[in-house]
């Protein structure tokens, strides 16, 4: 029995190698595919500006994120607060919580949760408009009218996504903030007075510099999978579908491998 | 009673005209598919030409090429006698004389096989959105420009601020050639115009081609399958089989075809020289 079953494993470690082969080997051509995209991107920076594309954008990212943005942010304030609370009461450190939560928040918590939730409410969507008009033969369409679809369509959804991801982060950063402070006055016994002082004498301002930063990064990011993973659509509904996946998939990853790095270029000693 | 409407016809090339668009030896394959295989044509200018052919033959592919939206792996296409693309590698005459495709694009008008209508703007922004973008007009002025261009095709000005999604397929084919004329082009496009529209419809849509092309002077290829189509608004008609034209000649042609593919493809016969390999062995 084991003896028939080994040439059937052999066979299975053998499609696991290739599959990890396909993908070290699709790993610099994908990456070289988005380099020219990105280059298609900075080519299309040249006027004409479409700058009522631009204020629909900015409108389509940053405002229409505000609502799930903030619920993220408070309910992430207020269970950091409670968490630390409960952590930290075993070392007698709870007049900590004021300074956990803000450099959590600022640094870390707000830009990277409001990425992931506007990478899935916007990266998706973005992959699925652009997907859908490149199926439709809309981008055939836009080229035939003589209007480039990286001017008209992928830089004002790239330039709006690194404005716009910042001040999204800012909310998300006050909203957090006071998501702990009324969690630890309102819970945990904290002199409204004393948390507020502490929590704004602890900041830094290259704490939420910081976080700016990377929201625009992850800004950047959001927007180059969404065009990019909808523009190479292909396939119909399907393909559009996968678009969308892979714009959130991809955004998701790339978000966390580049706050690792910004963090790395701000903090590291 | 019966109801006689006078429909326009083609305008007829005259002889020594010279040519709109000449496509030489074009060769595309879509990785092991081979799309267009030494596909050679022209378009005199003022003429109207039908190209024909079975489905997946490379119809629309021929047309994406002639506007630059893919990229042949070999071959050449001159519009008004001077050769499109750039010039990087290809190794000929540096002295001929070239165009770009965007130079193209700007004099011509394309009506999608989809009508590949914007979802997102209204019918007025969808029909004057090349005027808008190539000639920077202010949007009152674009509205009226296109309003006017909707009652050219038929449809009422209320229809302008309607979105594509509310319209039906005829009318969105109607607005599709709205805008492919609205920049009073001098070269049009059409893939498969009339297609999933009832007799009646095609028939309008026809007329409408006709009429936009004999009022702008223009030159014409259309992609269709329709065969009373082709008659009414082709001066000559060409079959695209096997990635090549294996037949061109007038389009009087059809209503009595003497060239064996062209007569299989206007009666819809399924043996004969057009039949293709579908699996190893198996002849559809």
């Amino acid at each position: 029995m084991a003896f028939n079953s080994a040439p059937k494993q052999f066979g299975t470690i053998l499609l696991g190698v290739a599959g990890l082969g396909a993908f070290v080997l699709n790993l610099p051509a994908a990456a070289g595919r988005v380099t020219l995209f990105i280059g298609q991107i900075l080519q299309a920076l040249a006027p004409p500006w479409y700058g009522r594309n631009f204020a629909r954008q900015l409108v389509e990212i940053g405002f229409y994120s505000l609502p799930v943005v903030g619920m993220t942010a408070i309910f992430t304030g207020m269970v950091l607060a409670l968490q630390s609370y409960t952590g930290f009461a075993r070392f007698s450190a709870e007049s900590a919580i004021p300074n956990v939560v803000v450099v959590s928040i600022t640094r870390e918590l707000g830009p990277v949760l409001a990425g992931l939730i506007v990478a899935g409410r916007v990266g998706s969507a973005m992959a699925a408009e652009i997907g859908t008009m490149r199926v439709t033969e809309q981008i055939d369409a836009l080229w035939a009218l003589s209007t480039n679809p990286f001017r008209y369509l992928v830089l004002p959804r790239v330039l709006a996504a690194i404005l716009v991801l910042p001040l999204l982060v800012l909310v998300a950063d006050i909203i957090g903030v006071t998501g702990g402070y009324f969690i630890a006055t309102a819970r945990l016994g904290f002199h409204p007075g004393t948390y507020i002082q502490n929590t704004w004498s602890f900041l830094e301002a290259q704490d939420v510099i910081s976080g700016l930063v990377k929201a625009a990064v992850f800004g950047f990011i959001i927007a180059l999978m969404g065009c990019y993973h909808g523009y190479k659509s292909r396939g119909g509904a399907a393909g559009v579908g996968t678009a969308a996946t892979y714009a959130v998939v991809s955004a998701s990853i790339l978000i966390l491998i580049s706050n690792y790095l910004v963090t790395e270029l701000f903090f590291a000693q | 009673m019966t109801l006689e409407t006078a429909s326009p016809t083609p305008n007829s090339a005259p002889e020594g005209v010279a040519n709109e668009v000449e496509a030489q030896d074009l060769h595309l394959a879509f990785g092991d598919k081979r799309v267009l295989n030494s596909f050679s044509l022209s378009l005199k200018r003022g003429e109207s030409l039908v190209i024909l052919g079975r489905s997946g033959t490379g119809k629309s592919v021929f047309l994406k090429c002639l506007l630059g939206l893919l990229a042949v792996n070999r071959g050449d296409i001159f519009w008004r006698g001077a050769e499109l693309g750039s010039r990087s590698g290809s190794g000929k005459d540096e002295e001929a004389p070239r165009k770009s495709y965007a130079e193209l694009r700007a004099q011509c008008g394309m009506l999608f096989q989809s009508s590949a209508l914007f979802d997102s703007l209204p019918v007025w922004e969808n029909v004057a959105f090349g005027l808008m973008a190539a000639r920077r007009i202010s949007r009152s002025e674009a509205l009226d420009i296109a309003i006017a261009r909707l009652e050219e095709v038929e449809l009422p000005p209320e229809t302008a601020h309607l979105f594509p999604a509310e319209l039906s397929g005829g009318m969105r084919k109607r607005v599709g050639l709205a805008r492919a004329v609205a920049s009073e082009p001098r070269l049009l496009l059409f893939d498969e115009p009339t297609s999933g529209l009832d007799p009646i419809m095609t028939r309008i849509i026809d007329d409408l081609i006709l009429s936009s092309m004999n009022r702008l002077g223009a030159s014409a290829i259309t992609v269709t399958h329709d065969m009373a189509s082709a008659a009414r608004i082709a001066n000559r008609v060409a079959l695209l089989h096997g990635g090549q034209i294996v037949w061109h000649g007038s389009s009087q042609a059809l209503e009595d075809p003497q060239d064996e593919a062209l007569r299989q493809f206007v009666r819809g016969e399924a043996q004969g020289p057009l039949a293709v390999r579908t699996r190893a062995g198996e002849q559809d």
